[in-house]
């Protein structure tokens, strides 16, 4: 009997039986539009017709097409899931939905807060969102972050600068640590990054002031806003409640 | 291999290997006409940070918590773990005067039932889970009223052995959420959600019109199916050797799932 590994028996099923790997991916048509409804495009008691309706279309043509254009670069539930994506997106735009866009005053609920399922579903999705933007930066990544707690204001700890740690940054590091590893909200913007850019500079060899950094991590905080409020808009961010969901981020990779 | 579409934008294939390169970051592994797209064009790196979200979604979520706490909040936590560490003693010393110092009390006890008086002792805990989930902070009544927690409930201690099986499903949380279609049935049994004694089987029963080819399924917390019978009339009892947690239970026709509810076994 042949074996086969989870995406060759996916991939077999995709050529063979079509209607099996629907089945068999269920659960990702129902994620993407619990996502969809927890973004507010659509209503809950919506869901059935709205997945029967995106099984249909993947029956009646889109799987034939997935057969079609799929290269096997990637695997085939991500891809499927894009497929999946798209059949939502054009249904939203068929029916002229617009989302709930995503604000401040959604991002402040209390602990006690009394938010139901899709509301939680809708904060995590924008904290996902902002992870494919950070993860994004690459190289950029560690020092991006870096400055992004500085700028919310969020304690480091010893993993936020044991990659810059080497005997040229030690002197620099213990400053840091004094400054940065207990709450600094009293320090402005120019007291913080002076300090910041000493490290870089050192690392960089460069020789650039803390307004420069403050500039940079500036810009990027405008790109974050951007990039999340979308074209066609998701959501309202404001540098309020990016310093928001930038804590709620950093919290969350903490614990 | 050809990245783009007739539109200049990157294909479905290329933004998932984006998304699959933002996952490993192995950036090598990535084209790098498909980098410089993505850094060029908003409309596909927005393409590509929904796509994230929605496998992202599938795997490990990420748990939203609250921001670290500032230096006054770590010091009133500091006060609280004295607190907290005195009520404890003064719980312990409760517990051995009633349980340890009168033997006949023993055989009295009813492991699930919550000492009377304890306040908030009798709330389910998966209440405390969805009243409390998203951006858990230090509770300010902690502080206020530190010996709070400190007694010793059984039924806690029960929960706590079994803690794994309270953890709330989120898709099936998301499910009782949604309006299912209108059934015309109401639940009469279990009567709460909340069940004390299902040794002997759980009984669910039904009011309203009655569909042909009906089914009840029990699942666990970690999604996986310990249960499917067909039902005849409205009425079922469930009888499964069920150790303490969180259960769902699904009500499905022939071609439809008609209801969803809840279990907690204590």
């Amino acid at each position: 009997m042949k074996i086969l590994s989870q995406e060759a028996q996916e991939r077999e099923w995709l050529e063979r039986e079509p209607a099996r790997l629907l089945t068999h991916y269920q659960s990702v048509v129902e994620v993407v539009c619990q996502q969809f409804i927890a973004r507010g495009f659509f209503q809950a008691e919506e869901k059935r017709e709205l997945i029967q309706e995106v099984n249909l279309s993947l029956l009646e043509g889109k799987l034939a097409k997935v057969q079609m254009h799929f290269k096997g670069t990637v695997k085939l539930r991500t891809y499927f899931s894009k497929v999946v994506y798209n059949s939502f997106q054009e249904m939203a735009r068929r029916r002229s939905r617009q989302p709930i866009l995503l604000s401040e005053d959604s991002l402040q609920h209390t602990p006690d807060a009394d938010l139901n399922a899709y509301q939680k579903m809708a904060i995590q999705d924008e904290l996902f969102r902002l992870e494919a933007i950070l993860k994004g930066l690459a190289k950029r990544q560690h020092k991006a972050l870096f400055n992004l707690k500085l700028f919310v204001r969020f304690l480091l700890d010893h993993l936020d600068i044991q990659f810059y740690d080497s005997p040229k940054t030690e002197a620099l590091l213990e400053r840091i640590k004094q400054s940065f590893f207990q709450p600094y909200d009293h320090l402005t913007d120019k007291e913080v990054y002076d300090l910041s850019v000493q490290l870089y500079n050192v690392l960089e060899r460069k020789d650039n002031d803390g307004d420069s950094l403050r500039r940079w991590v500036d810009s990027l905080k405008d790109r974050l806003i951007t990039l999340l409020n979308g074209s066609p808009q998701r959501s309202a961010h404001t540098t309020d409640s990016i310093k928001l969901l930038l804590t709620y981020y950093f919290s969350s990779k903490q614990s | 291999m050809n990245y783009f579409n007739e539109d200049g934008h990157l294909t479905d294939e290329s933004i998932a290997r984006y998304v699959e390169v933002l996952q490993s970051q192995d950036w090598d592994s990535l084209p790098a006409e498909i980098l410089d797209h993505i850094e060029s064009c908003d409309s596909c790196h927005q393409a590509a940070m929904d796509l994230y979200a929605i496998v992202s979604h599938h795997s490990e979520p990420v748990q939203v918590t609250a921001p670290k706490p500032k230096s006054s909040a770590r010091i009133v936590r500091m006060r609280v773990m004295r607190w907290a560490m005195a009520a404890v003693l003064v719980g312990l010393s409760f517990y051995l005067y009633r349980y340890l110092d009168r033997p006949q009390a023993i055989d009295n006890i009813e492991i699930d039932s919550p000492i009377a008086n304890e306040p908030g002792g009798s709330k389910p805990l998966d209440e405390e889970v969805v009243e409390n989930p998203v951006l858990p902070a230090p509770k300010k009544e902690e502080t206020e009223n530190p010996s709070k927690t400190t007694t010793p409930v059984p039924t806690r201690d029960v929960r706590d052995l079994y803690a794994a099986n309270f953890v709330p499903s989120e898709s099936m949380e998301l499910l009782l959420a949604d309006q299912l279609r209108s059934t015309g049935l109401e639940v009469v049994e279990p009567v709460n959600e909340s069940v004390k004694n299902w040794k002997n089987g759980i009984d669910f029963r039904w009011t309203g019109i009655e569909e042909v080819g009906l089914s009840i399924q029990l699942e666990n917390n970690r999604g996986e199916q310990l249960y499917e019978q067909t039902i005849e009339g409205l009425a079922h009892k469930v009888e499964l050797d069920l150790e303490p947690g969180i259960y769902y239970w699904r009500l499905e026709s022939e071609e439809d799932l008609l209801m969803v509810g809840r279990l907690v076994l204590e």
